[in-house]
C-alpha cells in the first residue's frame, strides 16, 4: 500500500511539474503561481460494506498547487494529500486516506483576470482508501474516479486599511466520469483477482460510468488572501467537498476544510 | 459585482443543501432497526444459505414477531444470537462489550481425542524445542511436531530449524488437533516446507452480489514451496473435530500431496472465510461470505475426512498414552 502511494505521490508530482514545464515557452505573456495549503478537515464518510453509521472525525489535508493566469484564461492544478483517522458514535475507527488531483480552468475572453465572475470547467481525479481498524479480514475498501463538470469562480479584489485583499468564491460540480470502486465484499475491484487478464483488460472491465446523479462530486472553495509587501499573498480558505460513488456499495463524503494559504508568484 | 456574488451564493447553498442527500444520518437505534439490518445482511452477504439448505425466510417470519420496542439489550442479544445459531457456523459470532455469541456445534458430541497433558507430559515432555510456535521432540525415529494455533506467527528460522532436524528422520508427525485455526498465510507457510512445486490445492469463491446465488468465479487457491530445504518424506498430519478453519485449510493442502496422509476424525469444517459488519447499535459481527472446495467439488465447510478414520483408545489415555500418536509413530518406524 505504500510503495502505491508513493508511486501516486511521485507521479502527481511529476505531472505538475510537467504542466508547469509546458507553460514555461508562454511565461511571457503568463503569471505562474505556486500555492501552499495545508489544515484541517472535519471528514464525514459512510462506507456501508464495513457499517451503516457514519464515520468522521478530524484529518489533515495539504495541497500542492500551481496556477498558470493567460490573457484568456486562468488554470489551476492543485495536488491534495489527506489522512486521518474517523470514529463511528460507539468508537469504532477506520484510517482514512484521499490523493487527488484536481485541475480547473477558468475562461475571462475580454474581461479581467483579476476580477469578477469567470466561468469554466474542472476534473477531479480522486482517490480514496479506508481500512477498519476492528475487522481483520476484507478490511481494506479503494475507489478512485476521474470526472470532468462545469466550474465557477468570483474574485472580489478590495482594500480595507490601506492593505490589499481578494476574496475568491469558486464552485464546481462534476458530471461524468469513470469510476473503479472495491467489489460487494472484496476490497479489489471486480475482475481485479483474475489472473488471466492484464493489467488494462483489469481496468477496463472494472471500470463504470460515473454519472451525475447517480454519483456526486461537487465543491464550494472560499478563499481570502492578504496581498504580502513582496507580491506574494497570505490567507485561509473554507473548502466544502462532497462526494458519493455508486455501486455495489455507494460509499459518500463530506468534508470541511480549513487550510492555510500561501501563494508565491514564480513569475 | 453584487450579481456575481449572488451567483456564487446560490451555488454554494446548492452545494450545501446536497450534503443530505449525499451522507443521510445514522439509521434508528431501535430493536426492529437492528434486526431488520442483520437479517438482511446475512441474506445478501452470507455464502451458504442455499448450500445449507438454509430457510432464511422462514427463520424472518418466526423471529421478527419476537421483536419489541421495548426489549432491552441482553434480550435484543440473545434473540439475535440465537437466529444467528441457525447458520450452524463456527464463523459467526455476534459481539458487544458484554458478551460474543457464537456456535459450537461442530465439535460439540464427537471426541475429544487430544488430551494435551499427556502430550506434554509424556511426548513433547521437557526437554522438546520450541521453533517458534512448532513445538517440536524426536520419538524415535519420528519428529513430532505440535502446532496449537495458526494465529502463531511462524518465522522462516522456525521452519529451517524444524527442517534441519526433519532431514534424518523416517517420518514427520504434525499434530493441528485442537487447532482452532488463524492465518491462513501460517497454513501457507507451513506446508510451503513440503512441496518442491506451486501446489493447487481448492478453488474460492466469493458474494459479489445480493442475490443468493450471486459469486465470484471459482478461483484456484495455490501455495508455493519455501526457499531453503525442504522435506518430502512420510508425514503423517493428527486432526479431530476442533481443527478448524485455517486448519481446514491446512489439512486439505496437505492431504492432495502423495507422501501424506490425514490420521485421526474430520476436521470441523470453516471453510468459509469471514467478513466483519456493524449494526447501527454498534454491535459487531461476522459470517461466511466465501466457498471454497477440494479437487472433488466437496465443501471444506462440511470439513476435511482424514485417510485414515481412528479415536483415541480410552484405555491408552487412562495409562497416559495417546494411541494415535502412538499408531503413528509405529506406522512411520515400519515404513
Amino acid at each position: 500500500m505504500i510503495m502505491v502511494l508513493r508511486k501516486t505521490v511521485l507521479f502527481s508530482i511529476l505531472v505538475l511539474f510537467f504542466l508547469v514545464a509546458l507553460s514555461i515557452p508562454s511565461s511571457a505573456q503568463s503569471e505562474g503561481q505556486l500555492i501552499l495549503q495545508t489544515g484541517i478537515q472535519s471528514f464525514y464518510n459512510r462506507e456501508p460494506a464495513f457499517s451503516p453509521l457514519i464515520y468522521s472525525g478530524e484529518r489533515s489535508l495539504s495541497t500542492i498547487a500551481f496556477s498558470l493566469k493567460k490573457l484568456n484564461r486562468s488554470d489551476v492544478f492543485h495536488i491534495n494529500f489527506g489522512y486521518g483517522r474517523t470514529f463511528n458514535k460507539f468508537g469504532g475507527s477506520m484510517e482514512n486516506l484521499s490523493a487527488g488531483l484536481l485541475t480547473m480552468t477558468y475562461y475571462h475572453k475580454n474581461k479581467s483576470a483579476e476580477k469578477g465572475l469567470h466561468w469554466g470547467w474542472s476534473n477531479l481525479n480522486g482517490f480514496n482508501w479506508r481500512s477498519h481498524n476492528g475487522f481483520p479480514n476484507y478490511s481494506l475498501r479503494t475507489d478512485y474516479f476521474t470526472a470532468f463538470g462545469p466550474a465557477l469562480r468570483h474574485l472580489l479584489p478590495f482594500q480595507w486599511k490601506k492593505q490589499q485583499f481578494q476574496w475568491t468564491n469558486n464552485a464546481y460540480i462534476h458530471g461524468v466520469g469513470f469510476k473503479i470502486q472495491s467489489d460487494f465484499i472484496g476490497g479489489e475491484p471486480r475482475g481485479f483477482t483474475q489472473e488471466d487478464r492484464n493489467l488494462v483488460t483489469k481496468i477496463w472491465s472494472s471500470s463504470d460510468w460515473f454519472l451525475l446523479g447517480k454519483d456526486w462530486s461537487m465543491g464550494y472553495w472560499s478563499t481570502l488572501c492578504w496581498q504580502l509587501p513582496s507580491d506574494n499573498s497570505l490567507g485561509f480558505q473554507y473548502r466544502l467537498q462532497l462526494a458519493r460513488v455508486d455501486g455495489w456499495q455507494p460509499v459518500s463524503r463530506v468534508a470541511s476544510t480549513y487550510l492555510l494559504v500561501l501563494n508565491v508568484n514564480l513569475w | 459585482m453584487v450579481k456575481g456574488h449572488v451567483r456564487i451564493l446560490c451555488l454554494s447553498l446548492l452545494v450545501i443543501s446536497c450534503e443530505q442527500w449525499v451522507i443521510s444520518p445514522d439509521p434508528e437505534n431501535t430493536p426492529e432497526q437492528v434486526f431488520e439490518y442483520l437479517w438482511k445482511d446475512v441474506n445478501e452477504r452470507y455464502a451458504f444459505i442455499e448450500e445449507k439448505n438454509l430457510d432464511w425466510d422462514r427463520v424472518a417470519r418466526d423471529y421478527r414477531p419476537k421483536i419489541k420496542q421495548d426489549m432491552g439489550q441482553l434480550e435484543l442479544f440473545d434473540l439475535l444470537a440465537e437466529m444467528l445459531f441457525e447458520l450452524r457456523d463456527g464463523h459467526v459470532n455476534l459481539t458487544n462489550s458484554f458478551n460474543r455469541s457464537r456456535n459450537w456445534e461442530w465439535f460439540e458430541g464427537f471426541p475429544n481425542n487430544y488430551n494435551e497433558n499427556i502430550i506434554q507430559e509424556n511426548y513433547l515432555r521437557r526437554d522438546f524445542w520450541a521453533s517458534g510456535p512448532l513445538l517440536n521432540q524426536e520419538l524415535g525415529e519420528v519428529l513430532y511436531v505440535n502446532y496449537r494455533s495458526f494465529s502463531q506467527t511462524i518465522a522462516d528460522g522456525n521452519l529451517q530449524a524444524l527442517m534441519i532436524r526433519a532431514q534424518e528422520k523416517k517420518g514427520l508427525i504434525i499434530d493441528v488437533r485442537n487447532n482452532g485455526g488463524g492465518s491462513l498465510r501460517n497454513a501457507e507457510k507451513l506446508a510451503s516446507c513440503f512441496v518442491e512445486e506451486d501446489t493447487e490445492y481448492a478453488s474460492q469463491r466469493i458474494k459479489n452480489g445480493p442475490g443468493r446465488n450471486d459469486f465470484g468465479p471459482w478461483e484456484s487457491m495455490v501455495y508455493s514451496p519455501r526457499e531453503g530445504l525442504k522435506y518430502t518424506g512420510p508425514i503423517l498430519v493428527l486432526i479431530n473435530r476442533r481443527s478448524y478453519s485455517a486448519t481446514t485449510f491446512f489439512a486439505q493442502m496437505m492431504r492432495v500431496l502423495p507422501n501424506v496422509i490425514l490420521v485421526g476424525d474430520q476436521t470441523g469444517g470453516g471453510g468459509g472465510t469471514p467478513a466483519y459488519g456493524e449494526l447501527p447499535n454498534g454491535w459487531s459481527y461476522r459470517f461466511s461470505v466465501t466457498q471454497t472446495i477440494d479437487k472433488d467439488g466437496k465443501q471444506l465447510e462440511d470439513g476435511v475426512e482424514p485417510g485414515i478414520k481412528v479415536d483415541m483408545a480410552r484405555q491408552a489415555e487412562i495409562n497416559g498414552r495417546d494411541s494415535i500418536i502412538d499408531g503413528a509413530v509405529n506406522y512411520l518406524e515400519n515404513l
